[in-house]
């Protein structure tokens, strides 16, 4: 009898060693349709891996900050994806843990880097101050977006008369701008004022394009007390309140809004806006995704680049792991290009990119010319000074140069200069 | 008297539960923040003292003025024109209407949505090209631009206010009327008053606690006020619509200045204390009878 | 919303806005049982096990305390009114963090009492309670202690029932207030199981894309329980109270 407890409480004891499990706890945004390849891929993980327990915790994508944030002081979090936007807070703020080449398979971190396209991993926010803390999730990069069935309607040919000024840019709005008697009905462009991001990226692209430096936090307080920056600047202001091709009231979201064929043109759509046009009236052959027009005189920059990447937590107990983990959510870019959603692994086979994306050529050649965000700590604040800039031109009336003149101070506050 | 002392005493008994579970979960965590108001912390690392850097900042931070004084705007307006209209609504409910449950539930509903479905409809409502804007424009020949505008935008935010919770104050109001005991109007009746004069010497004399009740639980939750703002306008447009609240959100969470936050809340938390204490000043709650 | 619940999603936002579908669709409603990843039901459960919970602590926790305020006068009875009725007086965005930081260091984040306890607090319940507890006549009180009644038999047996308008108030305000919580819940809650309604309905909220109608769908689902409560209790609402006469 003696023995045989012995042996029962044996093996219920070896029992809970072997289902001591693992447990790595991953915090991502959400967005139907990739949830289910995100869950997929930590249940063929976990099947590959016994002993580890992913846990996915889906967020909004608006909350995703704040519930890694409360997570890394709380209960704790092991891995988590983030925009390049917010990860330099991340990384700055010593909360990442930096990449483990032998989770990979490599020795060298350079070898990771490697294995994703050149300069992939410093656009998608994974890299700050000489050191690599996160592997690509997504990257995106924004063209010009306009309404072919618009133009053939207006009598334009949509081959030879696509805007690639922005002299043009705005003509063709005005042409395409609808009005009923004072109350524009149709934009000929439209762009989200409310969210501060919006106007940050486009502004960002036509600064560049004027000679500005927005890749540093030198470079753009430099940049609101020149007559480039003022330029830029006023090209998009004018846009709502000169130009009369932009109405903010007639909708919030550029996106819907194009869907809904409420505006002609919008600045602000990745590779992965043709599955997003699916689910509205427009159609895809009325559409048409073209490079960002440019200044005469002007830089060759294009729309804006950017991407999320996922971290490993400096807290975590076995950060080798979590590096297992992040590689395999990361090693099937063939599942996510299906729905246009582009990583930038080098795995991918290319001809995948054509089939799936029309019009991939532009995003492809557009990228190379592809202005880079800032990474700093400091973003949430400096997008928000740069929104009310733009909103105090466009919905009180300030000039300009007096709004730029603003900005300077508040983002002066801001840097502590 | 000994006994009578020895039973007031025991009142305090009721309310200890209250105070511990508050004084632990609510309190503490005011008593950490405040604390906090003298420190930089952004949530992750060590915190910084800096003492009083925080509240000089704040008093010369004209984006907090702008706050302090559109949520004052917001609060006073719409309280103003809730509680006249809930009680105007209760004592409407008082007498027998046609349909009268389901006009109740409909003034109510509003109450139970969720910021998300209320954002919705009321976006629809204020396009510019929405059913807000089409009847303003057949009546009175202009386009409003309801979020668009920085003067229109405050008011859009208020009539959204007073939409949603004027059924709450309704019910309150009806609970209290419902309080009064039919006799006195009988009374009433019988030595030949009119309605006006019921409503003036009895009702509302005898609803004089309700009436506190609403105005200073209306001016607290209404100058805290801020999914509308956060979902609908985010402050915007040019910062007409950023009520303190929402500030004080955008600073902790957007921002992770935690400290400063902390700090516009003390100031948050002062400008209601003394209004409330102002208010018990002059109005003291009393028993009745 | 709710008629826009059976739109497609191209028309929900279509302008010139059609307050009637020209498609009537239920596929929002059949496509929640289509999201497999998030198990609706079991988030229902959750908002009904954290709001009754919640509820009945607030009332009890109200109720006896607004007595004791409204009725007793006891030493500080204002100050420690005042001290209570501070805490609404600051936003909850600036004691999120400081209790989150709390529940963790009592091993209570991710859990039921996580979200009961610090949801049942509302200051604006004991203040509700100590006026309405105001109209009670002092002279009833009395008259029942003369006859030899313990305090808590008073409040029990005479007390509560007369302020049974007040209660159902509370109640219905405050099961609104807890239904429809998000910021809280979304701190505390790590684990995808304990999810309320709310968050399941910000989960739709996708960064490039929200499907409008499934949204508005479960916020649709989401607001019946609220507005079953609410209508079964201002039925009784009406009924009001009489008047024991006074001697």
């Amino acid at each position: 009898m003696k023995k045989l407890s012995f042996v029962i409480s044996l093996f219920f004891l070896l029992g809970n060693i072997s289902f001591a499990k693992e447990i790595i706890r991953h915090i991502h945004w959400t967005q139907p349709p990739y949830d289910e390849i995100i869950m997929q891929t930590a249940k063929d993980f976990m099947a590959k891996n016994p002993n580890v327990e992913i846990k996915v915790q889906l967020v909004a994508d608006a909350d995703m900050p704040t519930k890694v944030r409360t997570a890394l002081t709380g209960d704790g979090v092991d891995t988590f994806a983030m925009p390049n936007m917010q990860s330099p807070w991340f990384m700055a703020n010593g909360t990442t843990a930096e990449i483990i080449p032998s989770a990979f398979g490599k020795s060298t971190v350079q070898e990771v880097v490697d294995m994703w396209l050149p300069g992939a991993i410093k656009k998608t926010g994974g890299f700050y101050e000489g050191k690599y803390y996160g592997i690509p999730h997504e990257m995106s990069n924004y063209a010009a977006w306009v309404n072919t069935a618009h133009m053939k309607a207006a009598g334009l040919d949509p081959k030879k008369d696509i805007p690639k000024t922005w002299q043009e840019f705005k003509l063709i709005g005005k042409m395409l701008t609808k009005k009923n008697n004072d109350v524009i009905t149709r934009n000929g462009f439209a762009i989200n004022t409310k969210a501060a991001i919006f106007p940050f990226l486009i502004l960002h692209t036509l600064m560049q394009q004027k000679g500005q430096d927005w890749s540093s936090e030198k470079g753009l307080h430099k940049s609101l007390t020149t007559k480039g920056g003022l330029e830029a600047f006023s090209t998009f202001t004018n846009w709502a309140t000169k130009d009369g091709i932009f109405d903010p009231g007639l909708f919030d979201n550029e996106r819907e809004g194009f869907g809904n064929g409420l505006t002609s043109q919008f600045l602000t759509g990745g590779t992965w806006y043709w599955g997003v046009l699916d689910g509205y009236s427009v159609k895809r052959n009325e559409v048409m995704p073209i490079k960002y027009p440019r200044f005469k005189d002007g830089e060759n920059i294009g729309g804006v680049a950017y991407g999320y990447c996922v971290f490993v937590a400096k807290q975590t107990k076995n950060k080798e792991m979590a590096w297992k983990w992040l590689n395999y959510l990361e090693s099937h870019p063939e599942k996510y290009i299906v729905h246009g959603w582009f990583q930038p692994r080098k795995s991918l086979d290319k001809t995948l990119a054509a089939k799936y994306i029309p019009n991939y050529e532009v995003f492809g050649e557009e990228f190379e010319y592809a202005a880079s965000i800032i990474a700093t700590a400091n973003f949430a604040e400096l997008q928000d000074a740069v929104g009310a800039a733009v909103q105090r031109v466009i919905f009180e009336g300030t000039s300009n140069e007096d709004s730029l003149s603003m900005l300077k101070d508040d983002v002066e506050n801001i840097l502590d200069m | 008297m000994k006994y009578n002392e020895k039973i007031q005493k025991k009142g305090f008994y009721f309310v200890l539960p209250t105070l511990i579970i508050y004084g632990i979960f609510l309190i503490y965590p005011m008593l950490s923040a405040f604390h906090y108001s003298f420190y930089k912390w952004n949530m992750i690392s060590e915190s910084k003292y800096v003492g009083l850097k925080h509240y000089i900042r704040m008093f010369g931070d004209r984006r907090f003025w702008n706050s302090y004084l559109t949520t004052f705007h917001f609060t006073f307006i719409s309280i103003f024109i809730i509680i006249i209209l809930s009680f105007l609504l209760a004592l409407l409910f008082q007498e027998k209407i046609m349909l009268k449950n389901f006009f109740q539930s409909s003034i109510f509903v509003p109450v139970i949505l969720t910021m998300v479905a209320i954002a919705v409809v009321w976006q629809f409502m204020f396009q510019s090209t929405g059913v807000l804007s089409n009847i303003f424009l057949d009546i009175f020949g202009i386009n409003i631009k309801w979020l668009t505008s920085k003067s229109v935008a405050p008011y859009s935010m208020i009539l959204v206010n007073v939409w949603k919770i004027t059924g709450y104050y309704m019910i309150i109001f009806i609970a209290g009327l419902l309080n009064i005991p039919s006799i006195y109007y009988e009374a009433a009746k019988v030595d030949g008053t009119s309605y006006l004069q019921r409503l003036f010497y009895i009702t509302i004399p005898l609803m004089k606690n309700t009436f506190i009740l609403a105005f200073v639980s209306g001016v607290i939750f209404s100058f805290a006020a801020f999914p509308q703002q956060y979902v609908m306008t985010e402050g915007g447009p040019a910062r007409s619509t950023e009520v303190l609240a929402l500030l004080i959100y955008k600073q902790a969470f957007e921002f992770t200045k935690f400290g400063y936050s902390s700090a516009i809340s003390v100031a948050f938390f002062l400008t209601l204390l003394v209004f409330s204490l102002i208010q018990f000043r002059i109005f003291q709650s009393e028993s009745n009878y | 919303m709710v008629v826009s619940s059976f739109k497609p999603t191209s028309e929900v936002l279509a302008i010139p806005v059609n307050i009637l579908p020209k498609n009537w669709q239920i596929d929002a409603y059949t496509n929640l049982s289509n999201y497999t990843e998030y198990d609706f039901t079991r988030y229902f459960i959750n908002s009904f096990i954290v709001t009754f919970f919640a509820v009945l602590l607030a009332v009890i926790l109200c109720t006896t305390a607004g007595y004791g305020f409204a009725k007793y006068k006891f030493k500080y009875n204002n100050l420690i009114f005042i001290i209570v009725l501070s805490t609404i007086m600051i936003p909850f965005q600036a004691i999120v963090v400081p209790l989150f930081i709390l529940m963790k260091d009592l091993g209570l984040q991710n859990s039921y009492l996580g979200l009961i306890i610090p949801e049942s607090l509302t200051a604006f319940g004991v203040f509700l309670m100590r006026q309405f507890f105001y109209s009670i006549p002092d002279e009833i009180i009395e008259s029942a202690r003369i006859d030899g009644a313990s305090e808590f038999r008073i409040f029990w047996t005479i007390s509560v029932p007369m302020a049974k308008t007040a209660i159902f108030a509370l109640i219905i305000f405050h099961s609104q207030w807890v239904w429809n919580l998000l910021l809280w819940p979304l701190i505390i809650i790590s684990s995808p199981e304990m999810r309320t309604i709310p968050q399941a309905i910000a989960l739709f909220s996708g960064v490039y894309f929200t499907p409008y109608p499934e949204q508005l769908a479960i916020s649709v689902l989401g607001c019946l329980p609220l507005l079953v409560i609410f209508m079964f209790l201002s039925k009784n609402f009406t009924k009001g109270i009489t008047l024991t006469g006074l001697k």
